[in-house]
C-alpha cells in the first residue's frame, strides 16, 4: 500500500502550484501543512487524479492515479463541495455510493451506516439546505469513507465542526489511519500532533519538510510560526 | 432469505468489528477486482438527478403537438418557438455539476466526470431523439410539410440555441450565471416567431437550404459536444 508522488509539478502559465514534489505516503497518517496558497489544495488534486500534472507522477502501488481501479479505492473530502438542492443527506449518500459502484442493497446500508457514524440519522430524510455547516462538513466525511477507501484524502475535513465534533472525527481518523493511507490538510495543528504519524509542509509550491514529526524536538507549532509566520502575517 | 431467518440471525450474531470488517472487505475487493462500470447503472444513477424542469419542458412541446393533431391545427410555430427551450434546459442541466460545486466529488468517483457528464447528455439526449421525430410525425399532416421537412424545420431552432448555449456556458460569463443559457433560448425562441412573420422560415421553396442549413448546425452541435466534453474533464487544468 504506497501513494507515491514523483517530480509532481503544476504550472500555470507563470505561476508554479506544485514544484517538483516527490513523496511516498504509506499507510497511516500524514498531515500536510501550509499558509493558503501553499500548493496544498493542487497537490491534492493531483493525488486524487482530477487535476493532470505539467511534469511527474502519482502512482498507486504502481497504478496511476487517471485509473478507474485507484478511483475505485479513493475517497476524498475537497475543501469547498456542494449538493444538489432537492437532495437529503440520504439521496446525497445513496447518489454517491451508486457512483462509487456499490449496489442499491449495499448502498442502503452503507448509508445508513455513515449517517449512524456521523451522527446525522436523526436528519437523513431532511433536505441538506437545512443542515448546519457542521452537519454539511460530516456528510461529506461520510461521501468520503462510502467505499472503504484504501487511499483517503481530506482538505480541511474538522473545518467548521464543533470542538466535540472535531475530537471525535480526529479520532475517527485516526482510526481510518490504521488501515489506509490518509492524507489530511489542516491548520489545526492539535490535530496533526495528535493523530498524524508523519508531516508534510509545504510553502509556495514546494515541500520544506517532511518526515515524522516525533523526530523533532521542538513543538509543531513553535516550527510552524517560526516557518510561516511572517507569510501569514503578510 | 426469508425476512425472519434474516432478524433471527442478526439476533444471535453480533455485529463484525467495524475495523476487521473494512479489513475484510478491502482484502475481498482486492481478490475479485474493482466493479466495472455499467453503462445501465450510470445512466440511471443520472437519470434520477435529472432536474423534472427538462421532462416538462419536453412534455410541454409534445402535448402541443399531441394537442394540435387532435384539434387539426398548425401548431409548427409554435412547436418550433419551444424547441430552444427544450434544448436550453438540456444544457442548462448538463451544467449542473458546475452549478452546483459537485464536479470535484464526482469527479472521483468510480464513473469520473467524463462518465457522468456522458450519462447526462445520454439521458437528456435519448429522450429528446425520440422526441424531435415524434414531433414530426404528430404535426406535419396539420402543416403540410412531409414528415422529414418538418423534423428539420423544429430541430434547427433546436441545434443554435444548443451551439449558443453550450459556447457559453463554457465562457467566463456563463460560469458565473448558467442560466444565460435559458436567455439565450428566449432570444432563439424570438427569432423563430419573428421569422415565421417577417421571412419565408417556414415557406416550403426554402427546402434546399434549410437541408443546407441544419447540415452545418449537426456538424457544428457535434464539434460543441465535443469541446464541452474536453472542457469538462480539463476544467480543472
Amino acid at each position: 500500500m504506497e501513494l507515491k508522488a514523483d517530480r509532481l509539478t503544476k504550472r500555470y502559465k507563470n505561476i508554479i502550484a506544485a514544484d517538483r514534489l516527490t513523496f511516498t505516503l504509506q499507510k497511516g497518517v500524514t498531515g500536510l501543512l501550509g499558509a493558503n496558497g501553499a500548493g496544498k489544495t493542487t497537490l491534492m488534486r493531483m493525488l486524487c487524479g482530477i487535476l493532470t500534472p505539467t511534469e511527474g507522477t502519482v502512482t498507486y502501488d504502481g497504478i496511476p492515479v487517471t485509473e478507474e481501479s485507484y478511483r475505485n479505492i479513493l475517497g476524498y473530502l475537497p475543501q469547498d463541495f456542494g449538493y444538489y438542492p432537492d437532495f437529503t443527506g440520504t439521496d446525497f449518500l445513496m447518489y454517491f455510493s451508486a457512483l462509487k459502484g456499490l449496489s442499491k442493497q449495499a448502498a442502503k446500508a452503507r448509508t445508513e451506516e455513515l449517517l449512524r457514524i456521523v451522527g446525522l440519522s436523526d436528519v437523513s430524510k431532511k433536505r441538506i439546505k437545512s443542515y448546519s455547516g457542521g452537519m454539511k462538513q460530516r456528510l461529506g466525511i461520510a461521501q468520503a469513507l462510502i467505499n472503504r477507501p484504501e487511499v483517503l484524502i481530506m482538505d480541511e475535513p474538522t473545518a467548521g465542526l464543533d470542538p466535540q465534533e472535531r475530537v471525535r472525527f480526529r479520532n475517527l481518523i485516526g482510526e481510518l489511519g490504521k488501515n489506509s493511507i490518509v492524507l489530511l490538510s489542516t491548520h489545526i495543528l492539535s490535530d496533526i500532533e495528535h493523530i498524524a504519524d508523519r508531516v508534510i509542509m509545504m510553502r509556495s509550491g514546494q515541500i520544506i519538510w517532511q518526515g515524522t514529526w516525533g523526530d523533532s524536538n521542538e513543538s509543531l507549532e513553535s516550527f510552524y510560526l517560526k516557518e510561516f509566520g511572517e507569510e501569514q502575517h503578510a | 432469505m426469508n425476512k425472519n431467518i434474516r432478524h433471527t440471525i442478526s439476533e444471535f450474531t453480533p455485529s463484525p468489528d467495524p475495523v476487521r470488517k473494512d479489513t475484510f472487505l478491502r482484502m475481498y475487493r482486492r481478490r475479485t477486482g474493482s466493479p466495472k462500470t455499467d453503462i445501465r447503472e450510470m445512466l440511471g444513477s443520472q437519470f434520477i438527478c435529472i432536474s423534472p424542469a427538462v421532462w416538462l419542458m419536453s412534455l410541454a412541446v409534445l402535448l402541443i403537438a399531441i394537442w394540435g393533431c387532435l384539434r387539426n391545427r398548425n401548431v409548427i410555430i409554435c412547436v418550433a418557438a419551444l424547441m430552444p427551450f427544450v434544448s436550453g434546459f438540456a444544457v442548462f442541466e448538463s451544467f449542473r455539476s458546475q452549478m452546483y460545486a459537485m464536479a470535484e466529488l464526482e469527479g472521483v468517483t468510480l464513473f469520473s466526470l467524463r462518465g457522468i457528464f456522458f450519462a447526462k447528455i445520454a439521458c437528456i439526449g435519448i429522450v429528446h431523439i425520440i422526441l424531435i421525430p415524434g414531433l414530426s410525425l404528430m404535426i406535419s399532416p396539420v402543416c403540410q410539410y412531409d414528415f422529414l421537412t418538418t423534423g428539420i424545420m423544429i430541430t434547427i431552432p433546436y441545434l443554435i440555441s444548443s451551439i449558443l448555449s453550450m459556447k457559453a456556458e463554457k465562457s467566463s460569463f456563463g460560469r458565473k450565471d448558467p442560466a444565460v443559457c435559458l436567455g439565450i433560448s428566449a432570444l432563439t425562441s424570438g427569432a423563430v416567431l419573428a421569422a415565421s412573420v417577417k421571412s419565408s422560415y417556414f415557406k416550403e421553396d426554402l427546402t434546399g437550404m434549410r437541408n443546407i442549413l441544419f447540415m452545418i448546425l449537426i456538424v457544428l452541435f457535434l464539434i460543441e459536444i465535443k469541446k464541452t466534453f474536453q472542457w469538462e474533464v480539463n476544467q480543472w487544468n
